[in-house]
């Protein structure tokens, strides 16, 4: 690859990635890493997970090049995978949660630890406590929308469902996320 | 007017998780280092079978050689079981002959 790799763009990267010049495919994924880190961030418990998760999204990416067919932009294929595979850890956990042992479980009183930097990292805290009660559809479909401000579409697009399904999941996501919020107000 | 407070609340929730930074941008450093470098080791890990099938070579020879010397144990049992019959064959001869007085 001769050109300056900062002009290229993303398709031209993917084709020199699959000719296997892999300073391309380093290009890419310095392009689109603080969008990916960003969106996982979302829906990790730390910042190891949150490490693996994206190097998965990429590894997996890298492993399905061929499969890009340029129909729709890069990012958003990559976003796509980055979602499945936030989606994926979404369930892993849920099983786990479900199989945790109560003698297991930390029953400390007091704010969960977190590396809160400012009033509304603390505010991403207690929303962030009553997700890991959501359901993973529910948790998705909630952070799509209202976190990171996609279109019904685009969450129908990046999700693989319907926008009605969409739209039916969205609504019973926020009616769950609100009880939960007032039981936890409740508790108080 | 209890649903709208709450719905008030989620909005305020969701503004300030949105404006908020999820994660320590520290992360970031490196980051398509290690990943080109765990992209390189999966591939590293699948070689085709020939570039690591020399490795079963001793283990190949030392079969070869078992085989060998099994076959020539048993072949050398098989003569001396029939070497065994053979002199067997003799001896009834020799009784046949003397108790016939030949």
């Amino acid at each position: 690859m001769n050109e300056p790799q900062q002009v290229l763009s993303d398709e031209r990267l993917v084709e020199a990635t699959l000719a296997g010049d892999d300073d391309a495919f380093s290009e890419l994924v310095r392009r689109y890493k603080p969008k990916v880190f960003r969106l996982a961030a979302r829906f990790v418990r730390d910042n190891d997970e949150l490490d693996d998760i994206c190097q998965e999204a990429f590894i997996k990416a890298y492993h399905n090049l061929k499969k890009f067919r340029g129909d729709a932009p890069f990012e958003h294929w990559l976003t796509k995978i980055a979602v499945n595979v936030c989606y994926d850890l979404l369930r892993k956990q849920s099983r786990k949660r479900d199989n945790v042992p109560l003698d297991s479980v930390d029953f400390s009183i007091g704010k969960p630890q977190s590396p809160s930097l400012s009033s509304d990292s603390e505010t991403w805290d207690v929303l962030k406590n009553a997700f890991v009660k959501l359901s993973p559809e529910d948790r998705l479909v909630i952070t799509l929308l209202n976190l990171e401000e996609k279109s019904v579409r685009e969450t129908a697009s990046l999700t693989g469902w319907s926008e009605a399904n969409v739209k039916v999941r969205a609504f019973r996501a926020r009616k769950e996320l609100k009880r939960i919020l007032e039981d936890e107000r409740g508790e108080r | 007017m209890e649903n709208d407070r709450s719905d008030d609340r989620i909005e305020r929730l969701f503004a300030a998780a949105r404006k908020s930074q999820p994660y320590n941008t520290n992360l970031e450093y490196g980051f398509e280092t290690r990943v080109m470098a765990k992209i390189s080791e999966q591939r590293d890990g699948q070689k085709p079978f020939f570039s690591w099938a020399w490795r079963f070579i001793p283990a190949l020879v030392v079969v070869v050689m078992m085989l060998g010397a099994w076959t020539y144990i048993s072949e050398q049992r098989q003569l001396i079981g029939l070497s065994s019959i053979a002199g067997i064959n003799n001896e009834e001869t020799m009784l046949v002959a003397s108790l016939t007085g030949e």
